[in-house]
């Protein structure tokens, strides 16, 4: 099989259809394509992040907790930028903060280091969570974008056969498998993003969960550290 | 937008350039149509009916009226009132004997027989036609005026030539192949009184194409057989004027 650039309408080429439609709707496919493109370049960028940091942090926390002096691991992990480490390295510089004086309030020690550590959690969500609000809106603005289209495409095609005075199939059908193309690209992009931003919302909220755990577990070592 | 996204930008783009490629390269594209199973047959109502339709039965009623009131005028133009009422009365009188059963005919024809000048001599002539064979009926009046005849002898004609299809159809096996429907082959069937084939000339070949230019010989001597192993053909004797020379006859896929 020879593979022949296809530019009639009936075989359903996307080229075929792109370059019949009317510049307005042209706008809308090119829009929507480049939607797509950044839909899945999040989709491939932000798993690949997620699954780095759930192992990195798996890692982490087995050395961590397998660790005989913090002092020594904190100078190991002193620049390390996955999650579980930044929330250690927060905790530790509270900590040293805090103990540096010699009358130190030792309530007042394990709220801030609470405190800070969460905050390194959030900061931590945040910016792992930054590109997702762009899958959101793709997810939820395409699908409308790609009707927008299809409404142009079939009120021109109409427009069409009011001044043709002809309404048989083949002079009506044309327009509207274009314009509905937009719709079709449209759902194309909306489709993985809605998906993606669930999935990835979920493996976020783990990570939360399991940063907040792992914060806990140092906080309480932290203050047990205090009582002695 | 570190090194990472970067890569997954240009990752999610060439897999869009891809996908759209495969599309526009008709790598996929939708099963082509299946050509019609049953094509839509053309149906033909005169091969239903034939030879009865060709019966001209609207002649001795048409062509008698005429002749009063194409008559009547001219004889009132060119004889004189007097003559011309003389001729009226004249003409009542040998009416019945002569005709009794075409009295609206003959009338006119025999009272302009009274009349003079150069017009008696061709009304008297037309006369003369009409009165000659009065018994015969329908043949000859068809033959007396021309439109009708005409029309009756295309007509016996075409119903001829159905009846020959309805007799050819049984031997006739159209080949197959490429394009082989669009093949038409037209032959003219000349007959003896006896309904056997004297020749088979053919015509003229239509709907000849690249694709089935090799059938064409075959298209043109399987209708030529047809015709030879359908004969005698039973037709009627007294129009053997008629169906001496037949056609040319179109011979198609579906004969008809």
């Amino acid at each position: 099989m020879t593979p022949i650039l296809a530019t009639d309408a009936t075989s359903l080429s996307p080229i075929a259809l792109f370059l019949q439609a009317d510049i307005v709707v042209k706008l809308v496919m090119l829009g929507l394509l480049l939607a797509s493109i950044w839909t899945w370049a999040i989709i491939i960028s932000h798993a690949r992040k997620m699954r780095l940091a759930m192992r990195g942090c798996d890692r982490f926390e087995q050395d961590f907790w397998n660790a005989e002096d913090t002092n020594a691991f904190y100078q190991v992990h002193k620049d390390d930028p996955l999650p579980s480490a930044r929330v250690f390295q927060a905790g530790i510089f509270e900590w040293r903060r805090s103990t540096s004086n010699r009358n130190m309030d030792r309530e007042g020690t394990r709220q801030r280091l609470a405190t800070t550590m969460n905050t390194a959690i959030a900061a931590e969500v945040d910016r792992l969570g930054d590109r997702l609000n762009i899958l959101a809106t793709i997810g939820s603005v395409a699908p409308f974008v790609g009707l927008f289209g299809t409404v142009w495409g079939i009120m021109r095609s109409f427009t069409a056969i009011a001044s043709q005075q002809n309404t048989s199939l083949s002079v009506v059908a044309p327009g509207i498998a274009e314009a509905l193309f937009a719709t079709a690209i449209g759902l194309f992009a909306a489709i993985p993003a809605v998906i993606a931003y669930n999935r990835f919302g979920h493996g976020l909220n783990r990570l939360e969960a399991r940063l907040t755990r792992f914060a806990d577990s140092f906080h309480a070592s932290l203050s047990r550290e205090l009582e002695s | 937008m570190d090194r990472a996204e970067r890569t997954a930008l240009a990752l999610a783009g060439f897999g869009h350039v891809l996908l759209l490629g495969a599309l526009s390269l008709s790598l996929i594209r939708p099963a082509p149509k299946l050509p019609t199973l049953n094509p839509p047959i053309e149906v033909d109502l005169v091969s239903a009916t034939a030879l009865q339709t060709a019966a001209p039965d609207a002649v001795p009623e048409a062509s008698a009226p005429p002749a009063p009131s194409e008559v009547e005028p001219m004889a009132d133009a060119v004889a004189p009132p007097p003559m011309a009422a003389k001729a009226k009365a004249d003409a009542k009188v040998p009416d019945p004997k002569a005709k009794p059963q075409k009295p609206e005919a003959t009338k006119p024809a025999q009272r302009s027989s009274r009349l003079d000048g150069s017009l008696m001599a061709q009304l008297s002539k037309a006369a003369n036609r009409e009165t000659s064979t009065p018994g015969t009926g329908r043949g000859t009046a068809a033959q007396g005026s021309g439109t009708p005849a005409a029309r009756t002898a295309a007509q016996l004609e075409a119903s001829f030539i159905q009846a020959l299809f309805s007799q050819i159809k049984r031997y006739w096996r159209a080949p197959t192949g490429v394009d082989a429907e669009l093949l038409r082959t037209n032959i003219i069937v000349t007959l003896k009184p006896d309904g056997s084939i004297a020749t088979i000339t053919v015509v003229s070949q239509t709907g000849v194409t690249e694709n089935n230019e090799n059938l064409k010989a075959i298209h043109a001597e399987r209708a030529a057989s047809a015709i030879r192993r359908a004969a005698p053909f039973q037709l009627p004797p007294e129009h053997y004027a008629i169906w001496q020379s037949l056609g040319p006859i179109t011979f198609d896929k579906r004969l008809n």
